[in-house]
């Protein structure tokens, strides 16, 4: 009988380490860019849009990293965002947001700005880093909410660059707090991910099937977490200063901006 | 006849064309370390406060940093020198082109006759990036006494090449005084809050 019990236990524990699936990214291949600083990176329609800092220009971008279209004229693009079937561009020097969705340029209504980092887009609502004024401006669909100042503590910011609108939840790279903050779509804190990592400058933040992905700019690195807050992988091959990533048809696409190139991950 | 006031228009055209262009000073300042965009791009909007700045380009693999200025108000040296420290970068090297052509420098070398006799010193000092590096070294060698200095951003030590006579604790307020904390001196709370965001090394 005891023998009976103890192949059941075993045979519990093989199927919960089957079922239970361990994701590993793996490098894949480095795409050199053409003369482009990326900063922000963003997906429509499949393809991959790039936001090119020293250029002052998106480009949308072929697998192998071709410019296949530029859009030119803004002021120090940053992280960019998908919009409706266009795209976001938060204007660092120009203090706006400006959506290009069918070749037209307009300013998205917002609070005002100084230096927007980051935006970001879910079903209707959408969020924006204001670097200077380290607060979050939310959009729920009806109304803007505005929370944070600057600080060390939660809900507090240093210089915040990016975030992701996941679901339930809002989370922020706390770029010079070195870390991840997490909020609900009211402005409420419910976590911080990441501050004991030896993050150097956490300025970008990806979320996707329970995972959060964080760029360490200063220390070349990219830190996969899950939601709970564990840490799972730490990317560094083909790295130099990471500033964002994004995942499509189960690869992971990171920029590097000194080194102008993409690193491409699989799972 | 025609022939006089079509010559009289066309002069009085680029006589107006030549007094509705304005004046302007070149403005060109190497900063070292500009590594971070977001601190980059932040140097060359504050500078865009100035009103009237025009033409202002920044590179961040040189550092180099230009733009142009109207000459009837004009900024001195030490001004624009100043601009970028208080911006929280270090100036390596600033040039003012005037519109008359006269030439304005910084730094201004001075020759040094006295021999001294120089050693090597260590010491710890708190920093983050390449802009801390820039600022930490320039703070150094702003005393005649030291020869070299070079920081390591992992070790977190400065190697100084300095006078034997020197006091270094010296050297340690003038790195304190422009953010850094080390092994001789505290920074004061309200210096250190004016670094740019990449060089917060405080927990």
């Amino acid at each position: 009988m005891k023998n009976v019990w103890y192949i059941i236990l075993v045979g519990l524990s093989l199927f919960q380490s089957c079922t239970k699936k361990e994701i590993n990214w793996k490098f894949d291949s480095e795409i050199k860019l053409d003369n482009i600083k990326p900063i922000g990176i963003a997906i429509v329609n499949d393809t991959l849009w790039v936001s090119d800092g020293e250029g002052n220009r998106i480009v949308q971008l072929n697998k192998e990293g071709k410019i296949l279209k530029e859009e030119k004229g803004f002021d120090r693009p940053m992280h960019i965002a998908n919009f409706k079937k266009g795209l976001a561009i938060p204007e660092y020097g120009k203090d706006v947001i400006t959506i290009l969705e069918h070749g037209i340029s307009k300013a998205l209504p917002s609070p005002k700005l100084d230096a927007p980092a980051g935006i970001d887009f879910n079903n209707g609502s959408y969020a924006i880093a204001d670097f200077y004024h380290h607060k979050i401006h939310f959009y729920n669909g009806k109304e803007w909410r505005s929370f944070g100042e600057k600080g060390k503590g939660n809900s507090q910011f240093l210089y915040p660059t990016d975030l992701h609108i996941a679901d339930e939840f809002l989370y922020v790279a706390d770029a010079y707090n070195h870390r991840i903050q997490v909020f609900d779509k009211e402005g409420a804190f419910i976590k911080i991910m990441a501050e004991d990592l030896g993050i150097n400058a956490a300025t970008g933040v990806f979320y996707q099937e329970q995972q959060v992905f964080i760029t360490d700019f200063e220390n070349h690195r990219v830190l996969v977490l899950e939601n709970s807050g564990e840490l799972k992988q730490i990317l560094t091959q083909s790295l130099a200063n990471p500033t964002d990533m994004i995942v499509l048809k189960e690869k992971l696409y990171v920029l590097n901006f000194k080194s102008g190139t993409i690193s491409i991950f699989r799972k | 006849m025609k022939k006089i006031i079509s010559i009289i228009i066309v002069g009085l055209i680029g006589i107006s064309t030549l007094l509705g262009q304005k004046k302007v000073d070149q403005y060109q300042i190497q900063v070292d370390g500009l590594g971070c965009p977001f601190c980059a791009y932040g140097l060359e909007k504050k500078f865009k406060e100035f009103k009237g700045i025009k033409n202002v380009v920044i590179e961040i693999e040189t550092g180099d940093f230009s733009f142009q200025y109207p000459s009837e108000n004009p900024l001195s040296i030490a001004q624009v020198v100043e601009q970028v420290k208080k911006a929280g970068y270090t100036p390596k090297k600033a040039t003012i082109i005037r519109v008359d052509g006269e030439k304005e420098v910084f730094p201004n070398e001075t020759f040094m006759s006295k021999e001294i006799a120089i050693h090597q010193a260590e010491m710890s000092v708190s920093g983050n990036c390449d802009m801390c590096k820039a600022r930490i070294e320039a703070a150094a060698l702003s005393n005649k006494a030291v020869q070299s200095a070079q920081w390591d951003k992992v070790s977190k030590k400065l190697l100084l090449n300095v006078d034997k006579s020197m006091d270094i604790k010296v050297i340690g307020k003038l790195i304190a005084d422009e953010g850094h904390d080390n092994e001789y001196v505290t920074s004061k709370t309200a210096t250190y809050d004016q670094l740019p965001p990449c060089c917060l090394y405080r927990k």
